[in-house]
């Protein structure tokens, strides 16, 4: 099968060696084949298996971010001038630490709604943070808003942050005052 | 002959052919190998997510006169598309901007919206869309959705425009009438664009005259005419008529004031009418409605002006009025100074007490921006959404009807019978939801016999329910058209048409005040792709 063996006229020396010993000779055809095949196995195998990149995660997560980003900025702009944003409403009314409602369902509807009236389904859990002036080594401390539901372990979420004026209490022991809060979504994909 | 060991060997030579093609071959599919490690949609997004930051963050260009102000014919100078009211407030979208952009008769997909908001010589297919959070129409651009493509979704304010009503009440309590039996009266408007600009400084909350259209409403005209039936003549608001003499501007620069002449675009409102008053003196009943359009408070360069709008008014017979106004030293030759600073003089200002204006708010929207290239390989059947060949003995039954409009089986006629709207005014409109279908068309038959002059037919959609109206087809008096026969006509709609349960459809005479002209339809069909 090899190519000493088709036809071609040998030479006297070829003749000889073809006759007087062949082992370890390499039968170019089979050669080739089996190359053949390994590339092709391997160019199979390789093209076959998808890798999800870190240029497709970011770009996930950078949507999350825009979208959670936007949802906070449009509630912290007041409807009319000279009016309270809703964040800030929602955060001075809410007792420190309790679920506010209006909260869930409207940063719900703002990050979940498409312009077609199809839903998403991203979940997040809210909070925000403040400095707390009472305490002797000025810590921070943070009060929950709201959670669509618990983020458990696995689901990847991103974050984003706001930063409000509030008129509280915080903590309800101080004086009621102009407070920075940074509120905090983490939010992720169902 | 006797030793050939170094000779170079045909075998060899043609091992080593195969192996070059080999391997030729194998790094000509190194690339393919590199598919599976690349994203298919990664450009789509990042273009989707760069026009979304254009449209939401930035006010686009020219910025003054900015670009929404400019007519169809100057749209070729608007270089980018932006739809935020400024630089300053990413997200607070102008609702005249937003306007503008989604006005799909001014710019044409895809090139128009390519070259202002894509950008880039790759022929990208895309779709934007916005919908207010509390509406379920929603605006759109571009093609139907492919199964996959590049998105990004922005959460956006639209700020509301500015709007002032002076009524009855507010008239009674502002003394705005003048209690002695004349036939002229004039009533004058303040908009301190000074105080304006100055006094709120946050574009999302500034009322801009220069920037969105400022509209007052002055309703309840005849309330101000105290009535004395016994009089002689007698006074009685049912016989009394309005003359709008005129409608006159003047500026307030440095302590002179000028005369800035009205464009014929900036002429009122009537009666609740959707086309502006055409000329002076005209007839009023009882309301006016003043729409200013930014592009011509720009055009004044009056950034540290105060504008005054004086309204003139001839009642018959003499009688009370609406009036705030002592003109001096006679309406044919006003002095400014004298007139507006005269203590006798109040006039109605426009300006950031919630009392006389309606200040802007901010709405919540979505909006969002899909890209994708080549085809989308979907199936365009279209399904009838609503179809009226009038041929019912009941017909027009469901279209809302204005002047003599009936049920014709006389010539011309397609099956058993059409609609003739006789008369102008005259017109037929029917609001039809196209809710869950897009790629929207619209066929009818349509022929005219009109007596000439400035008379003609038109066919148009409205997307707001007869608020905004896009042409469809005109029948002008002595076109081909108007010769009494149905002509048949079939428009695809844009987007904004898609998925619209405001959707409106009408047919209406247009011109002089007449009788006798006729419009003839025929035939009318809606049809839609099933989302």
């Amino acid at each position: 099968m090899c190519f000493l063996k088709k036809g071609r006229k040998k030479t006297g020396a070829r003749r000889r060696a073809a006759s007087e010993n062949t082992a370890g000779q390499l039968y170019t055809i089979e050669g080739i084949a089996a190359g053949l095949i390994m590339i092709m196995t391997a160019y199979l195998v390789v093209s076959a298996t998808s890798v999800y990149t870190a240029g497709d995660t970011h770009i996930s997560d950078m949507q999350l971010e825009q979208l959670g980003t936007d949802a906070l900025k449009v509630m912290d702009a007041p409807v009319s001038r000279g009016d309270n944003s809703l964040l800030q409403d929602i955060i001075e009314i809410t007792p420190m630490g309790t679920d506010n409602a209006t909260f869930g369902s409207v940063f719900s509807d703002l990050i979940n709604s498409h312009t077609s009236l199809e839903k998403d389904h991203i979940q997040y859990t809210a909070s925000y943070s403040y400095r707390n002036l009472t305490d002797p080594t000025n810590a921070v401390s943070s009060a929950f808003l709201h959670a669509s539901r618990n983020l458990s372990a696995g689901e990847h979420a991103v974050r984003v942050t706001k930063w409000v004026i509030v008129n509280k209490k915080l903590p309800p022991s101080s004086p009621l005052a102009d407070r920075a809060v940074l509120v905090e979504v983490l939010m992720w994909r169902d | 002959m006797t030793d050939d060991s170094g000779n170079l060997s045909i075998d060899f030579l043609v091992g080593f052919t195969f192996f070059i093609l080999a391997f030729i071959w194998v790094v000509s599919m190194v690339p393919g190998l590199l598919i599976g490690l690349q994203s298919y949609s990664i450009d789509y997004d990042a273009v989707a997510y760069r026009t979304g930051v254009i449209l939401a963050e930035d006010p686009g260009w020219p910025a003054s006169p900015p670009w929404e102000s400019y007519n169809d014919l100057q749209k070729f100078n608007v270089t980018r598309f932006g739809m935020a009211i400024s630089r300053d407030t990413p997200n607070i979208l102008s609702e005249d901007k937003v306007n503008r952009f989604f006005c799909t008769t001014a710019f044409i997909y895809p090139d128009d919206y390519h070259k202002r908001a894509i950008f880039g010589d790759f022929p990208y297919r895309f779709q934007i869309s916005l919908r207010e959070t509390n509406e379920s129409r929603k605006r759109v651009i571009g093609e139907r959705l492919p199964p996959w493509y590049g998105s990004i979704r922005r959460v956006v304010m639209i700020k509301g425009s500015s709007n002032a009503t002076i009524n009855q009440s507010y008239i009674q309590n502002h003394s705005f009438i003048k209690t002695d039996n004349v036939s002229t009266h004039v009533f004058s408007i303040l908009i301190n664009n000074t105080r304006l600009l100055s006094d709120v400084r946050n574009p999302a909350y500034q009322i801009d005259p220069a920037r969105e259209q400022t509209t007052i409403n002055i309703t309840d005209l005849k309330s101000t005419i105290t009535e004395y039936p016994t009089a002689a003549p007698p006074i009685t608001r049912a016989t009394s008529t309005i003359v709008l003499d005129n409608m006159k501007i003047y500026k307030l620069d440095a302590g002179t004031y000028s005369n800035v002449p009205l464009p014929v675009s900036n002429y009122p409102f009537a009666d609740g009418n959707t086309t502006r008053i055409s000329a002076f003196p005209a007839d009023v009943n009882d309301n006016i409605t003043i729409r200013l359009n930014p592009q011509y408070i720009d055009s004044m360069k009056a950034e540290n002006s105060q504008i005054f709008i004086t309204l003139q008014f001839s009642v018959t017979p003499a009688s009370t009025f609406l009036n705030n106004t002592q003109v001096v030293p006679d309406i044919a030759s006003m002095d400014g100074k004298m007139t507006f600073e005269n203590p006798n003089t109040t006039p109605f200002l426009y300006d950031y007490n919630p009392a006389n204006v309606t200040q802007p708010k901010l709405r919540d929207a979505i909006l969002e921006v899909a890209v994708w290239s080549g085809e989308t390989g979907l199936a365009s059947a279209i399904s009838s959404i609503f179809s009226d060949d009038f041929d019912a003995v009941t017909a027009p039954a469901g279209w809302t009807v204005v002047g003599p409009v009936v049920r014709f089986t006389g010539t011309p006629h397609e099956g058993l019978a059409s609609i003739r709207i006789r008369d102008n005014p005259g017109s037929a409109t029917q609001t039809i939801s196209t809710a869950g279908y897009s790629g929207i068309t619209v066929s009818f038959e349509m022929g005219t016999q009109m007596s000439g002059g400035a008379m003609n037919a038109s066919a148009e959609w409205s997307p707001d329910g007869g608020t905004t109206w896009n042409l469809l087809k005109t029948i002008h008096a002595g076109d081909t058209e108007d010769d009494n026969n149905l002509h048949p006509f079939t428009y695809t709609l844009p987007a904004g048409a898609d998925n619209n349960p405001a959707f409106t459809l009408g047919f209406s005479l247009n011109g002089p005040a007449t009788s006798g002209d006729k419009v003839f339809v025929d035939n009318v069909e809606v049809g839609g792709i099933g989302d």
